[in-house]
């Protein structure tokens, strides 16, 4: 119990500097938003009009308590373009990012658990050497890179998956689905070398137990052992890691969606940026932080459950 | 371990000498580089030569349109094509190796010298120093690199030193790790405790005694952060908030490229091909001088 009260205490110092450090940034411009708005043409007095209009004359520290205020409560303002309030605006495109890194991961997952077993079981051997190679070349693909080639050559060349547009799941799950293959793919294209690693390096811990050695002298075929005896204790880190990797991918996908138009809140985010809409900027940066230290948080207290030593271990570091 | 001498039977009888002869191979530090060493690193000096020299080189204007020869495939007078403005893709993608090596060295070295210190502070003096440090890391990493980059390209506007500075920011905590990594394992070594025996004061312990051995980790694990410098400028060139637009960048060429990809993908693929290869070349030959030089692995940090 102390060592979650802890974590909550460190969640909270997090996300208050995390707000602190986004609104001052996007706040202390040179040039704000006001002659954006006012455009060119605007005389000094139309500027100060808007600017006293949006509240932006009064100094940095008051609108930062006042918004942080309205934060807390769960109003995040609204669009300066589109009128939208934030809130609504992230939390429409939400649930299509977590689709595709929902996605993405049991992409990463099919490739990374078999070829980290085989990799772990011939450690140094040829298969592991290829194996560690191709994590090698598929690791120095840059998403973007990856998603462009995957483009040409499955959509373009083989004329398998004509790149389509986003359908909501209500047109059916295929179609909703099949929009979300090659962006997942490109991504998981890295993810799969790093879970593949982590698998890798504890399978062949675990492989030297004395246990494996006993099921294995028992008579048992070597897959049911690296099955079913093996791969559970092993998966331990590996399934860590992709718990942090989602967080990391919340903000991860921002090119990818825009390349492949899914409308999720990396490209929210990168069309603010475009429009230099910085309310929307704002929110969205404080949502995949906020997202980023939440699942950080959920894997440590999980990782606490499920072993026992984290507990008093980490408590007091 | 993945070492086959383990299961082999021992020879008690056998000479020291011979034995450690026959153990050097598995521990994975033979004596030399292999091909995976000196193929990458010639690409690289080629890349470099051709980067540096692009003006002196004969090759044609990385800016000048051919109107003539639109989107054309590879041919004699343009050895990758050219792409939709007629523009040479070879002398493009050298002018473009220009912006990603400098990006790929300097925002290293800048987060190496912001983070080394910070890094050797906090394993140094331990304690609520330590405490702040690490959390101030935390804090900072729980920005999303990209996102933050992004920001700081909104509010400066892009351009190279922007680019620069701001992915050199991005590696101020991995480089702290690993110099605090190294700093607490060299803190209690008996030399330490030497030098401060004689009267060395903090500073001069730091910098005498620690810096050069904190450095050679810090330094071997530099090659590798060049990669991903190169590969997170790349996705800023190709989002369009890098260089500005008619500067040749690998990035801004693979998207130029993007909507031209049915009839001519030449546009895109090769900056793709030579991008690829050099990143896979930074990581080879990174990883190589890593495993050599740092005992000091991620892992342990």
């Amino acid at each position: 119990m102390r060592y979650v009260l802890k974590r909550v205490r460190r969640l909270v110092v997090v996300i208050f500097a995390v707000t602190l450090f986004t609104f001052l940034l996007v706040n202390v411009l040179p040039g704000d938003v006001a002659y954006d708005i006012a455009g060119q043409d605007a005389s000094e007095e139309e500027v100060q009009a808007i600017r006293a209009d949006l509240g932006l004359d009064r100094p940095v520290m008051v609108r930062y308590v006042e918004w942080l205020g309205d934060f807390v409560q769960g109003d995040w303002g609204r669009s300066f373009r589109t009128d939208e309030p934030v809130v609504e605006a992230i939390l429409s495109r939400f649930p299509v990012s977590l689709e595709l890194m929902l996605v993405a991961q049991v992409f990463a997952l099919i490739l990374a658990v078999p070829f980290g077993i085989l990799a772990a079981y011939r450690a140094g051997r040829t298969a592991d050497r290829t194996i560690a190679t191709a994590g090698f070349m598929s690791l120095s693909i840059p998403s973007f890179m990856a998603a462009i080639l995957l483009i040409l050559i499955v959509s373009l060349n083989l004329g398998w998956l004509p790149t389509s547009e986003y359908e909501p799941l209500s047109e059916g799950l295929w179609a909703n689905l099949r929009a979300f293959i090659l962006p997942a793919l490109a991504i998981a294209m890295a993810e799969w070398v790093i879970l593949m690693r982590v698998l890798r390096a504890d399978m062949i811990g675990v492989l030297q137990q004395d246990y494996i050695s006993l099921a294995r002298a028992k008579g048992l075929p070597v897959w049911h052992v690296i099955l079913r005896h093996a791969l559970k204790p092993a998966s331990f880190s590996m399934i860590t890691v992709l718990g942090l990797q989602i967080g990391n991918l919340v903000g991860g996908s921002i090119i990818i969606e825009s390349i492949f138009a899914l409308p999720g809140v990396g490209r929210l985010l990168i069309n603010a940026i475009y429009a230099r809409d910085f309310i929307v900027v704002q929110g969205v940066v404080v949502f995949i932080a906020f997202a980023y230290v939440l699942v950080n948080f959920i894997v440590d207290l999980l990782y606490a459950v499920l072993d026992p030593r984290i507990r008093t271990e980490r408590a007091d570091g | 371990m993945a070492d086959p001498t383990t299961n082999r039977p021992l020879h008690p009888a056998r000479p020291t000498l011979s034995r450690f002869r026959r153990m050097r191979p598995t521990t994975g530090k033979s004596g030399q580089f292999g091909i995976a060493f000196w193929l990458p690193l010639a690409w690289l000096i080629l890349i470099s030569f051709t980067a540096i020299f692009a003006p002196w080189i004969g090759i044609q204007d990385p800016d000048s349109l051919d109107f003539i020869n639109l989107q054309v495939t590879p041919n004699d007078a343009h050895l990758l094509g050219t792409d939709h403005l007629g523009r040479d893709v070879l002398a493009r993608v050298i002018y473009g190796a220009r912006v990603s090596l400098v990006v790929g060295f300097c925002a290293p070295v800048v987060g190496m010298l912001l983070g080394l210190p910070i890094g050797m502070i906090a394993g140094y003096f331990g304690g609520r120093i330590d405490g702040f440090i690490v959390g101030s890391i935390d804090t900072f990493l729980a920005v999303p690199g990209l996102v933050l980059l992004l920001l700081f390209s909104l509010i400066f506007g892009g351009s190279l030193l922007v680019v620069t500075v701001s992915l050199g920011l991005l590696f101020i905590p991995i480089f702290s790790r690993i110099s605090r990594a190294a700093t607490l394992s060299f803190k209690s070594s008996e030399f330490i405790l030497a030098a401060r025996t004689i009267g060395a004061n903090d500073f001069n312990i730091l910098v005498r005694e620690l810096l050069p051995n904190v450095v050679l980790p810090v330094l071997a694990f530099g090659l590798v952060a060049v990669a991903s410098a190169i590969v997170v400028e790349g996705a800023l060139s190709f989002l369009g908030l890098s260089v500005p637009a008619p500067h040749p960048s690998w990035g801004g060429m693979i998207a130029g490229g993007r909507e031209h990809l049915e009839d001519s993908p030449h546009i895109s693929v090769f900056p793709a091909i030579v991008m690829f290869l050099t990143v896979l070349s930074f990581n080879l030959v990174g990883d190589t001088l890593r495993s050599r030089f740092a005992d000091v692995r991620e892992a342990a940090i």
